[in-house]
């Protein structure tokens, strides 16, 4: 029994050890077996083996086995490969290997979801906020949110859907921070408006937008129509810019309440979402006065001034805005009701 | 001579030199030599022992017999051909000399600071 546990901790040495001192290792440890009995002597004995193994180990280790051994000389200018472990691998040393690499696995998946945690609650997930508020996006909106992702580094930046959530009474609530360039989120755009086209109200949260493109101001305004309408566009350098967009495929929310949520610092391209929207008498908006402000920076000298400039958009429901959304749901819920 | 790994030498080589000065001995003899001559404090663990007579080898203080004689000391009923014995050379006697002067001359000093009492040699 000793001697098998010893063969064993011994395959803890290199192999060159094993081949050269194995046999006559374990002839001592044979010798002293039989020299020394008794349990007092025994303990000793494993006392010894196991301080042995501490000191010796690294020892072992250190010593040049490779200058002794006896390796195959490269003959003919051949390449020759030198191997510094001979032998074949162990059974051990499979299943050690299994283990470290399933751990790697696990900490690489435990990491892979714990970023995704972070950005679900961070509210900027690519994937349109299927993580939050149960408000599963469809495939499409997946695939969109995907092909975003190749194309630069954070999609939900670029295209500022910050939030699609589904909100009690199937709601479709979006936070739209900024207006972005039409030609590369207009996937996202189509892909967050056909699926609101599964909702019975949708709330626009323009609280935050500080603006950013008309044209997708414009283009998401077209969706929410069944047929191109008159679009008031100071900006419009084509006569195609003063109806909305109609190029919106697939299911578009045309029939469904809409409610735009202001504040005072909502501006420019936001201004001009909620002011057309509101002239269009297609959606409610609830909240605070606008900014007014039509441009961050200084606005062209020749460029028209539109007509919320300085005044803002006015809410045909006044309410603070951090009470906003409250009312808005609260008359939705009341607008299905009455339906 | 290069000398990396024994350079100091470590007590258990220094121990094998010492337990071979008197003729040539296999593992398990080499051991219990060691053993004898420290008062049984010093056991050399299989691990340790081999791992000095590698060193030992590799620096050519020791060398292995080639032809291993009739052993007429310990453990004379174990099969032999599985024994090695090993041989001090002239080389590894300078250095267990070496070293014997080395600790004789801390052991001077030692005694003309009055650290030892008694009658050590």
């Amino acid at each position: 029994m000793s001697e098998r546990i010893f063969a064993f901790l011994l395959r803890l040495y290199p192999a060159h050890f094993r081949q050269q001192y194995g046999t006559e290792a374990i002839q001592l440890l044979r010798d002293r077996l039989r020299d020394e009995r008794g349990a007092g002597q025994r303990l000793r004995l494993w006392i010894d083996l196991l301080a042995d193994f501490a000191a010796g180990l690294p020892q072992a280790y250190r010593n040049s086995y490779a200058a002794t051994a006896p390796l195959p000389q490269p003959g003919n200018g051949l390449p020759a490969f030198r191997m510094l472990e001979e032998e074949p691998l162990r059974p051990g040393s499979v299943l050690a290997g299994s283990v470290v690499a399933i751990a790697a696995v696990a900490a690489f998946v435990f990491v892979m979801n714990h970023a995704a945690a972070y950005h679900s609650f961070s509210g900027a997930s690519p994937r349109l906020g299927a993580a939050s508020g149960g408000f599963e996006a469809n495939d499409a909106a997946q695939n969109a949110a995907e092909k975003q992702q190749t194309r630069s580094v954070s999609p939900q930046q670029a295209c500022a859907f910050e939030k699609l959530e589904q909100h009690p009474g199937n709601i479709g609530y979006i936070k739209l921070n900024w207006f972005a360039d039409p030609v590369s989120c207009r996937e996202v755009a189509v892909a967050v408006l056909n699926r609101l086209s599964e909702t019975d109200t949708i709330i626009f949260d323009l609280r935050n937008n500080h603006g950013g493109n008309p044209e997708m101001a414009r283009f998401i305004a077209g969706a929410l129509f069944e047929h191109p309408v008159p679009w008031y566009n100071p900006g419009a350098i084509a006569p195609a810019q003063l109806i909305t967009s109609p190029l919106v495929a697939g299911n578009r929310p045309t029939s469904q309440p809409v409610f735009l949520l202001t504040s005072p610092r909502t501006s420019s391209a936001a201004e001009h979402f909620a002011y057309n929207l509101k002239m269009l008498k297609r959606a409610i908006i609830v909240g605070e006065t606008t900014s007014g402000a039509s441009h961050g920076g200084s606005p062209r000298r020749d460029e028209i001034k539109p007509v919320w400039e300085s005044t803002g958009v006015e809410p045909d429901v006044k309410v603070k805005a951090a009470d906003a959304l409250k009312t808005a749901e609260v008359l939705a819920q009341k607008k299905l009701a009455s339906r | 001579m290069p000398k990396r790994k024994l350079d100091p030498l470590p007590a258990a080589a220094f121990q094998i030199l010492l337990s071979l000065a008197e003729g040539d001995l296999h593992g398990y003899a080499i051991m219990r030599q060691v053993e004898e001559q420290t008062g049984s404090k010093v056991r050399l663990g299989p691990g340790t022992l081999y791992s000095s007579i590698q060193a030992l080898l590799e620096e050519r203080l020791i060398e292995e017999v080639q032809t291993a004689p009739a052993d007429p000391g310990v453990a004379s009923n174990a099969p032999k051909d599985r024994r090695r014995l090993y041989r001090l050379t002239s080389a590894g006697k300078t250095i267990a000399r070496n070293e014997a002067e080395r600790l004789a001359g801390i052991l001077r000093v030692a005694r003309a600071r009055k650290i030892l009492r008694g009658d050590y040699v």
